[in-house]
């Protein structure tokens, strides 16, 4: 089971309770699909992904920038049962969706920097720490049931 | 041989003039041995590492931060050709250093952590991250280029 630290707890529930999951979401899903433009193979029905002002401008993106931290809500209430509280997403991911996992790693680092560069000098190292602690047993639960 | 385009040349030089490296080398050194403290068998040489204060505040650490950003400018200045350029540099990294070369990778998140918080979501677009980001792709993938 993971452990966290008071601290650990206390920064993640502060960042999500201040950040815009609707802008955070657009903004990181956005920054994952131009970075890595291979990601841009999951979403096929989305319309014009052409560049990244059409990316950022595309609703059916900034929808599923929500529906990715609806998701990162329900870990943000059950930190000590991520696990559990993932098993059927996972299953989604793997069985429907057929995603690779380190695609899950490389949308975190995207919503990493988006925080990062919205938090500033408030992103410290330890904050950073914790932060992508929480986001590497996001991306573990979402992995557990592939096979 | 990378090709870059005219837009991804523009983004990295134009990036890497508006970075202050005596800043951003530091903090994206001790980022790296505080979020990955494994990292910090690399450099068991330096005195107190014990906490994320003390790494912060360790002056090795400060000039290590700014030895890797001399590296990258290196690079920066060399774009069409940083497999060569870093030749020597991986060979260094590997047979007198024995750095695993996965924690390049991590280092380099750091950096791009570190210059996210400094310039903004509006300086650091998605295209401007996309440029960097495949910028120090490339120097980590020429830092491991010699290993064996």
């Amino acid at each position: 089971m993971v452990v966290w630290t008071d601290f650990e707890r206390a920064t993640i529930q502060d960042i999500f309770s201040k950040i815009d999951y609707a802008n955070v979401g657009l903004n990181a899903l956005t920054r994952c699909l131009v970075v890595y433009p291979w990601t841009q193979r999951y979403f096929a029905k989305f319309g014009n992904l052409y560049n990244a002002a059409a990316i950022m401008g595309n609703p059916m993106v900034a929808a599923h920038g929500l529906v990715v931290f609806s998701g990162l809500d329900k870990a943000v209430k059950n930190m000590d049962n991520i696990k559990v509280a993932f098993a059927e997403l996972s299953v989604l991911h793997s069985e429907k969706l057929h995603v690779d996992p380190d695609n899950f790693r490389l949308l975190a680092d995207c919503i990493t920097i988006v925080v990062a560069a919205q938090m500033g000098a408030a992103f410290t190292p330890e904050v950073q720490a914790a932060f992508q602690k929480f986001l590497a047993v996001v991306a573990a639960a979402l992995r557990k049931q592939y096979h | 041989m990378v090709e870059w385009t005219d837009a991804e040349r523009s983004a990295i030089v134009g990036l890497w003039g508006k970075i202050c490296v005596d800043e951003i080398g530091p903090q994206a050194f001790s980022r790296l041995l505080i979020v990955y403290p494994w990292t910090q068998r690399h450099f068991a040489s330096f005195g107190n590492l014990s906490s994320a204060a003390a790494i912060q505040g360790n002056p090795k650490v400060a000039h290590h931060g700014k030895i890797v950003m001399g590296g990258l400018d290196k690079a920066v200045k060399n774009l069409d050709k940083i497999k060569a350029t870093y030749a020597q540099l991986s060979v260094m990294h590997s047979e007198k250093l024995h750095v695993d070369p996965d924690n390049f990778r991590l280092l380099a998140e750091c950096i791009t952590v570190c210059v996210a918080m400094k310039f903004g979501p509006s300086v650091f677009t998605a295209d401007v991250q996309e440029a960097w980001q495949k910028f120090l792709c490339v120097v980590v993938s020429a830092l491991g280029r010699q290993y064996h």
